[in-house]
């Protein structure tokens, strides 16, 4: 590794339904909502003139940090996009977040009344109680399941375990 | 109650087939991650490579293959139609970062021209990689919000 670069820090989603997208990272997935940003016009004309159909103006909220861990972030832009979000027609395929416990994590999330899914919502595999049968290690040796934004995009949520590939590949 | 998270931990991405190699070539050699290891279908083909990018992150990379059509993208939709914006990097050292990435291996780097912090009071500056993803690179400062608003970073 290059030795600045220290960490994997946020990733960003531009939100056609802000409010929606704010409220389903906070009080769905459970992470703190840090801090927020306004719009400053530098900023609106930036994403003018790469097609966005913004139509904010100066003092709108712009931006909300929601925390995974210590200077680990899903970052939200107040900024609607042109098209559908084709979630599986560009290069972004899925986020993942690390927990602690995936079952633990998967009562949570089911019990706010989203659905689960064994990887990619478009492969059509419903992840479902009880979770131990459903839940067995992938390939990587890691337990996971998926779930989606109200945008559709893919979130995969996992827990790494003592036959976890990415632990076991875990070094410089 | 609440879920107990650890961390991000990883962030897939697709590549347009014939573009494998020179991803690969950008975030070994350009960026300096390391090959970390290969999911194998059930045909023998690589279906996810990962490349370690920090202690427990990596960047997974699906390559497009044909028996994995979902996994593959055409490279046709422009980015103002998709949610997904960039996924960032922190470095401790912009200068260090543009003095490799840009001066060593002729990566443009965009940033601000007098080394100001954006609104979040960090050093931010962008660079793509060969599919035309965004890469953000963040410095944090003292007076980063995400740093000043954290309490769990007050003794930092």
């Amino acid at each position: 590794m290059a030795e600045y670069i220290k960490r994997l820090t946020h990733c960003t989603f531009t939100c056609k339904d802000y409010p929606k997208m704010v409220d389903f990272y906070e009080n769905v997935m459970g992470l703190e909502k840090l801090f927020t940003i306004d719009y400053e016009q530098d900023i609106i004309d930036g994403y003018l003139a790469q097609g966005y159909p913004l139509r904010a103006k100066p003092g709108d909220e712009w931006i909300t940090y929601l925390k995974i861990a210590p200077k680990e972030f899903i970052e939200l832009f107040n900024c609607p996009y042109e098209g559908e979000n084709n979630t599986m027609n560009q290069e972004f395929h899925h986020v993942c977040l690390v927990v602690e416990d995936i079952y633990e994590a998967a009562e949570e999330l089911e019990g706010k009344g989203l659905t689960l899914w064994h990887g990619p919502k478009w492969l059509g595999n419903p992840f479902t109680k009880p979770y131990a049968e459903e839940g067995e290690p992938g390939q990587c040796g890691s337990l996971a399941f998926y779930v989606q934004d109200p945008e559709g995009n893919e979130i995969e949520v996992m827990q790494y375990t003592e036959n976890s590939l990415q632990l076991k590949y875990d070094h410089d | 109650m609440a879920i107990k998270y650890k961390g991000l931990g990883h962030v897939a991405l697709r590549c347009a087939e014939k573009n494998m190699d020179r991803l690969e070539a950008f975030f070994t050699q350009t960026m300096g991650f390391r090959r970390a290891f290969d999911l194998i279908n059930e045909n023998g083909e690589i279906w996810i490579r990962y490349y370690r990018v920090a202690p427990g992150q990596y960047i997974e990379v699906l390559p497009g293959i044909p028996s994995s059509p979902v996994d593959y993208y055409d490279g046709t939709i422009p980015r103002s139609h998709h949610s997904h914006y960039h996924a960032c990097f922190e470095v401790d050292d912009r200068f260090a970062a543009v003095a490799d990435l840009e001066t060593k291996k002729g990566l443009k780097v965009n940033r601000t021209p007098d080394d100001s912090v954006g609104l979040c009071k960090s050093h931010c500056m962008f660079v793509n990689d060969p599919e035309g993803g965004e890469w953000e690179l963040m410095e944090f400062t003292p007076q980063s919000l995400q740093i000043v608003n954290d309490k769990t970073l007050k003794e930092d």
